[in-house]
């Protein structure tokens, strides 16, 4: 099993290395996408300073923590999109592109991380981790805290992904076509600038069950901000270890039902 | 005498032809731009659960920017901030929702997806002209949407505010977004001539539609923004994509304001129009297309 597992990884790791060599061949393109991408970043920061400009922001939150928060955001989303692109998973599934990686002799999540992921998401991680190492600079952060901010976070943007994959599979077995995911991913992308607190009972709840996006900023921005709590943390890094299972099982169960596009 | 009457007559018959022709063209080619806009607008109906999503997701992004704006003001604590009041600003959102539906343009798309899969070749030779498709494609696209979602969030908007909306005030917002509409279009249109060149285009229509969103007032209301930012983007056509529009129904904007938006707005879109045009003929000389 550790075999497996390790070729997995190494197939994903020089994966990555001929993805990068194939976007880099047309420079003027690849720059433009880095641009294009680090909009995802731009945009957070323009809002926000526009915001604490000309109001006192929102309140229990300071200027740098909410450029933080909107950065944790960034990250994890860019993540999700770096190594699986949902949208480009349903076109796959839709026009056949899936059928001939779906014979090779690796598992179906590293075979979709590898055809499906997408290198221009790299500019928006970077963007965010620099925009969070400039808010960090005015925050006091504790590096214990830190580590756990990390911990969740990466236990966050797993069941953030796990839950877009179930998504995507669904969409594929019920709708035949993609609009849906990317107008989901486009209104959570804009709602996760701003602490879900801000949004009231209901929508934070559904950010913290249904749509599991905030455990991957949220949560452990309030962690790393408002100290270290342990049911805060257990619950949530166990909440995301189950969210993250149950939704890699659905995907398993859901794309039972797919059928070669080509007949 | 009878010959005399008759020469009249055929004459007169062919004065009368020579008039009626040109309008019997004219006829055609109405019919023809309406084929056109008729099976743009079909394939749109077809997706009636994307049209469902859109006005679910819409309503909800802008009901997020409510809940956000309510705990800046409450934060604050002041009525207004730069001048708008709270209503105003629910309004605004609401309202940004649905002017991204009057003036979503996608032709960068469908010019990609011609160019790529060389189906540019026979839309080059049919009676319409490919820009006119372009167009009456954008619109029949729009059309459902507009009818459907656009104008529904329109009166959310404008109840939101308690605004009563003048038929002049009506006037100049359709001006606007026509005069709006021609600006993305132009640049949506250079954009998809660049899939001539680029393998994807996806990268340069992001690029625009993100600095459509900052620099049009979609993200925030330009009044937000600090006054020195301000008067440089007023001296770009981009409040006219949304900004303007949306203060002129609200009634934020003064009429000589708007005026001055649209009198930039055109001498933007004059040159560049001639820039593009100018450029569609050298690059359709480039275009070359699979199995011809």
């Amino acid at each position: 099993m550790f075999d497996q597992i390790k070729e997995n990884i190494m197939y994903l790791l020089i994966s990555q290395k001929y993805k990068w060599l194939s976007f880099l061949t047309y420079r003027l393109q690849a720059f433009v996408w880095i641009v294009a991408s680090s909009f995802n970043v731009i945009y957070p920061l323009v809002t926000i300073t526009v915001i604490y400009s000309i109001s006192s922001g929102i309140a229990g939150w300071s200027y740098y923590q909410l450029i933080f928060l909107a950065a944790t955001a960034s990250a994890a989303m860019g993540m999700a999109w770096y190594f699986a692109d949902a949208s480009n998973i349903i076109d796959g599934l839709l026009y056949g592109s899936a059928d001939k990686i779906f014979t090779r002799p690796y598992g179906l999540l590293t075979l979709l991380m590898v055809e499906y992921g997408d290198v221009i998401a790299a500019p928006t991680i970077i963007g965010a981790i620099a925009l969070m190492a400039f808010a960090a600079l005015h925050l006091q952060l504790s590096a214990q805290l830190l580590l756990y901010y990390l911990v969740l976070l990466s236990l966050g943007t797993i069941a953030y992904a796990m839950f877009l994959l179930m998504l995507t599979a669904l969409a594929y077995k019920y709708f035949r076509r993609g609009t849906f995911i990317w107008r989901m991913v486009n209104f959570i992308g804009e709602a996760s600038n701003y602490p879900i607190s801000a949004y009231g009972f209901v929508v934070a709840g559904l950010f913290s069950t249904v749509i599991p996006i905030g455990f991957a900023y949220y949560y452990p921005s309030v962690l790393l901000f408002g100290g270290f709590n342990a049911t805060l943390f257990y619950g949530s890094a166990v909440f995301c270890i189950a969210i993250s299972v149950a939704c890699y099982k659905a995907f398993y169960l859901l794309m039972r039902s797919y059928t070669s596009a080509k007949g | 005498m009878c010959s005399q009457n008759c020469l009249s007559h055929t004459t007169g018959e062919k004065q009368i032809r020579k008039w009626i022709e040109p309008m019997r063209t004219q006829f055609r080619k109405l019919e023809e731009y309406y084929a056109v806009f008729l099976a743009s607008l079909k394939s749109s109906m077809h997706y009636k659960t994307d049209i469902a999503l859109s006005l679910i997701f819409r309503i909800s992004t802008a009901l997020l920017l409510i809940f956000v704006w309510t705990v800046i003001f409450a934060s604050s604590g002041a009525n207004s901030l730069n001048g708008l009041t709270l209503p105003f600003v629910y309004a605004y959102f609401f309202l940004v929702a649905a002017m991204s539906l009057f003036i979503s343009s996608e032709v960068h798309i469908t010019m990609q997806d011609d160019i790529r899969e060389g189906t540019i070749a026979s839309s080059l030779v049919r009676p319409v002209n490919y820009i006119t498709q372009l167009v009456l494609n954008s619109f029949g696209d729009m059309f459902i949407f507009i009818i459907f979602i656009g104008i529904p969030i329109l009166i959310i908007g404008l109840l939101l505010a308690h605004v009563s909306v003048s038929p002049t005030t009506a006037l100049l917002f359709v001006g606007e977004i026509i005069l709006g509409n021609i600006f993305l279009f132009i640049l949506m249109f250079l954009i998809g001539m660049a899939a001539i060149y680029f393998t994807h285009i996806w990268g340069l229509s992001w690029v625009a539609y993100a600095v459509i969103g900052l620099l049009g007032g979609a993200v925030l209301p330009l009044n937000f923004y600090p006054s020195a930012v301000q008067n440089i983007i007023f001296l770009t056509p981009m409040p006219m994509v949304f900004y303007t529009p949306i203060s002129t129904l609200l009634g934020t904007i003064s009429m000589q304001s708007a005026a001055n938006s649209m009198i930039v707005t055109l001498l933007w879109i004059i040159p560049f129009a001639a820039l593009v045009s100018y450029l569609w003929n050298r690059a359709r000389k480039n275009i070359t297309s699979a199995g011809g």
